[in-house]
């Protein structure tokens, strides 16, 4: 192993296995351009060998530098080096950096999209010496050398291009799916997918300028089979086509989602998809029945690339679909983009902790480079769902609560209140505790057990009803309220239960305090919006400062949106997909135990 | 209030010292502790699942309740065994096959206990044959627990698992969780269904009176 100097920084990277320069900046962080994919054909990989021995320069190098060899420039994927090496890199070589907001901290991130757009100029020159016109273009691409063309755009170079005459060809991966002359097309589109078991985010991104162009949510049209993904499952279990009809719901919700950016679908030419690891396998019409039972395995884990055409999806002919990879059974692609979003495919000088809060909680722990993740069953009282009057965070919704000699509400939207949202349950959950109007074990006080402290307004709030004690949050204009029940307590009881348990379990796997945490990064289907001390006194998260919580919103699609505007974010993924550890923390003897006893409020 | 009073009410109220105290001072006075069992402990117990039931009480205060239940009936263990006392059956009590779900299995444990069954605790993931041969060890009714609707179908192959052994008639089966309904019970054959952990009890109670 040899160590790289790399100027313009003077940053210190270390040589790959087989000493490959391009290969070892990489794993440096470092990206250079290598539309060839490393193959010596494109001469994109420029750098400058300023210090130490190198392997003598390839044929390639040599038809493509000529006398710059003599200056020392080189061809990074052609480049060995065989002692330590300082190694320049002009700024034309490097991937530019695009940068993206995460929630949490920005990234700055390669922008080099799996799509991409090229121009040739048809002539009629290169066309002799090559072996066929599809050669040739690949050729004048300086594309890589395994350059597939697609049977259609085959057909074009047949009989449809000009002498002389500049064209676009549009790349996605190692295929040309499409050539047009010069200016003629909108910019390509891709589109991030964030398939939730209840709420599923499609955000389209320009792809080439990184930038998104909209974004639309909207509830998976699954939902009407089941609210968790064991009825989803179990619907492919019980009926014949539930396997299909599962996958055409989640595609038509896509579809509406596409409708309503109103963005033209033919100029998407990738997607990116994430999702727990059950909407992955429904997307791709895998039956996951051997998730609904233990030991939980999925049937398929690793990236893939599908055309498209396939599902069908409404994009482009010729687009593709790449399906993010996952980590097990409950700990999915989701789990791995908001890891990317989180930065954890970086080192990290420290403790931080992500904690994806969802019907499922996915929960990621990284200390240095070494990275734990697990899964609890939080229930949806956190996005709202069985609640009696839970809804989404969306107009209407009530999203913070605080009770003092009134009970004060701020609305989504600000109109009327219609319901009550996960930070909201939060919220009021914290609240009436404190005011003690829910004793330790979760129970709603009534009659004499009321406590004499409060106001008359508050205390008119709490009415029995024949279902027992509710707390009255708001009273509408029009004479009906929005309330929590005992069982709504009783719900977000096990919510925050199954968040702490896994929290606890996981610091406990690695021997960390919660004390020594550095970072609480919370994503999740909150809203805008969580009150961190109401979460403490729940119980929900361990006590830690509030400068070292963040909460950083729906991390899983800013992941899937990293992976489309950048393969080297998209290589990471894969990596962190092998490479964290999962505990299966419901099979550990102590769990149950703990999770019952996490139901008290301290 | 009287001892065995007591003894009820720190079950109900989940405190374990008084409840020892109670359990000791009703042995002390010369209480048989059969009778300490029964309008003590087994008393607060049912109180205890009646509120659970109304969703007065939840898992956390059943818990606190079983806690002291369990340190209540460690001193009366020895004492029920010195007076040939019988339980009033056993049950084995377990979470069926593909599934890991504990809380609800061991609430219903609780409850059986608290009504005076002497319990054979499977624990998760239990095959049909376990089911089996936990019968032949001696088990007069089994209860199979699911969260699961994937699965539930497991019940239905722990029925025919016994039925297959010939040994169908000589236990009771009772059937339970989140999804699991009195229809099902019926289709697949199980002697009852408790919709709760205070129900199971009472069914099991009715079960092996009748």
């Amino acid at each position: 192993m040899s160590a790289l100097t790399v100027l313009p920084d003077g940053s210190r990277a270390e040589s790959v296995e087989d000493n490959n320069v391009l290969e070892s900046l990489r794993r440096h962080g470092t990206i250079l351009t290598s539309p060839c994919g490393g193959e010596g054909t494109c001469g994109k990989c420029r750098i400058r060998v300023e210090e130490g021995s190198v392997n003598a320069p390839t044929p390639q190098e040599r038809g493509l530098l000529g006398a710059a060899l003599d200056a020392g420039d080189r061809l990074a994927c052609q480049t060995t080096v065989q002692s330590d090496a300082t190694v320049r890199i002009p700024a034309s070589s490097r991937v530019p950096n695009v940068r993206v907001l995460t929630g949490g901290a920005p990234r700055e991130v390669p922008f080099f999209p799996n799509v991409r757009r090229r121009t040739f100029t048809w002539e009629r020159e290169r066309l002799t010496d090559v072996e066929s016109l599809v050669d040739a273009v690949a050729g004048m691409l300086d594309a890589r050398a395994d350059l597939r063309v697609d049977l259609p755009v085959v057909r074009e170079l047949a009989t449809g291009l000009e002498y002389g005459k500049t064209y676009e060809a549009t790349i996605i991966g190692d295929r040309l799916v499409a050539v047009a002359p010069e200016a003629a097309a909108a910019d390509p589109l891709g589109v991030a997918l964030d398939l939730g078991t209840t709420t599923v985010v499609a955000q389209v991104v320009n792809l080439t300028t990184g930038e998104a162009v909209g974004t639309d949510s909207r509830m998976n049209d699954q939902s009407r089979f089941g609210s968790d993904v064991i009825a989803r499952i179990n619907h492919c279990f019980t009926e014949d086509h539930g396997l299909g009809e599962l996958q055409d719901a989640v595609l038509s919700t896509i579809k509406e989602c596409m409708a309503a950016s109103g963005v033209d679908p033919s100029h998407v030419y990738e997607a990116v998809a994430v999702g727990n690891t059950t909407m992955m396998h429904l997307l791709a019409g895998i039956s996951p029945e051997s998730l609904g039972q233990l030991p939980y395995t999925p049937v398929m884990r690793a990236g893939v690339d599908v055309p498209a055409s396939d599902f069908p999806m409404p994009f482009s002919d010729a687009a593709s679909v790449h399906l993010m990879p996952g980590i097990a059974g409950y700990v999915g692609a989701d789990t791995v983009a908001a890891m990317l979003a989180a930065g954890y495919d970086e080192e990290y000088d420290g403790v931080r902790l992500l904690a994806d809060i969802g019907t499922n909680c996915e929960l990621v722990l990284q200390r240095g480079a070494e990275i734990v993740a697990c899964s609890t069953p939080a229930g949806p009282a956190f996005e709202g769902a069985r609640l009696e009057h839970g809804m989404l965070a969306g107009p209407g919704a009530i999203e913070r609560v605080t009770i003092g000699d009134t009970c004060e509400i701020r609305v989504v939207g600000r109109g009327e209140p219609s319901g009550i949202c996960g930070s909201g349950v939060v919220d009021v959950t914290a609240q009436l505790l404190e005011a003690g109007i829910i004793e330790m074990t979760g129970r709603l006080v009534s009659g004499e057990d009321i406590p004499e402290s409060l106001s008359d307004d508050i205390r008119d709030r709490i009415q029995s009803t024949e279902y027992g004690p509710i707390f009255v949050v708001a009273r509408r204009d029009d004479g009906e309220t929005v309330h929590v029940t005992q069982r709504d307590i009783r719900e977000t009881q096990l919510a925050k239960a199954a968040v702490r348990t896994g929290i606890d379990t996981l610091l406990h796997s690695m021997d960390i305090r919660a004390a020594d945490i550095d970072e609480l990064l919370i994503a999740g289907g909150f809203g805008s919006y969580l009150n961190t001390a109401n979460a403490r006194r729940l119980g929900m998260i361990p006590d830690i400062d509030d400068e070292k919580i963040k909460y950083i919103g729906n991390a899983a699609i800013v992941g899937a949106r990293l992976a489309l505007i950048s393969s080297e974010m998209r290589a990471r993924g894969e990596e962190l997909s092998r490479r964290v550890k999962h505990v299966q923390v419901a099979l550990l003897p102590s769990f149950q135990d703990r999770f019952a006893e996490a139901m008290l409020f301290e | 209030m009287g001892r065995l009073e007591e003894l009820a009410d720190s079950i109900i109220s989940g405190k374990a010292d008084a409840a020892v105290a109670a359990t000791e001072g009703a042995l002390a006075d010369g209480t048989p502790a059969a009778e300490v069992l029964t309008d003590g402990l087994i008393a607060g117990m049912q109180v205890v699942g009646e509120r659970f039931k109304n969703h007065e009480f939840y898992v956390p205060e059943v818990l606190i309740a079983a806690r002291a239940m369990k340190m209540s009936m460690a001193i009366l263990r020895p004492q029920l065994v010195e007076q040939d006392y019988e339980p009033v059956g056993t049950v084995a009590i377990g979470t069926v096959r593909g599934d890991l779900h504990d809380i609800g299995k061991n609430l219903v444990a609780m409850m059986l206990e608290g009504a005076g069954f002497e319990i054979m605790d499977l624990g998760i993931d239990v095959t049909p044959e376990q089911f089996v041969q936990a019968v032949k060890d001696g088990a007069g009714i089994i209860a199979l627990s699911a969260l699961l609707t994937t699965t539930m179908p497991a019940m239905k192959d722990t029925v025919e698992a016994l039925n297959a052994a010939g040994i169908r008639d000589q236990v009771k089966v009772i059937i339970g969780g989140a999804p699991v309904t009195e229809t099902y019970a019926n289709d697949i054959g199980a002697d009852g269904y408790g919709p709760d952990a205070a129900s199971a009890a009472e069914i099991a109670t009715e079960l092996i009176a009748a």
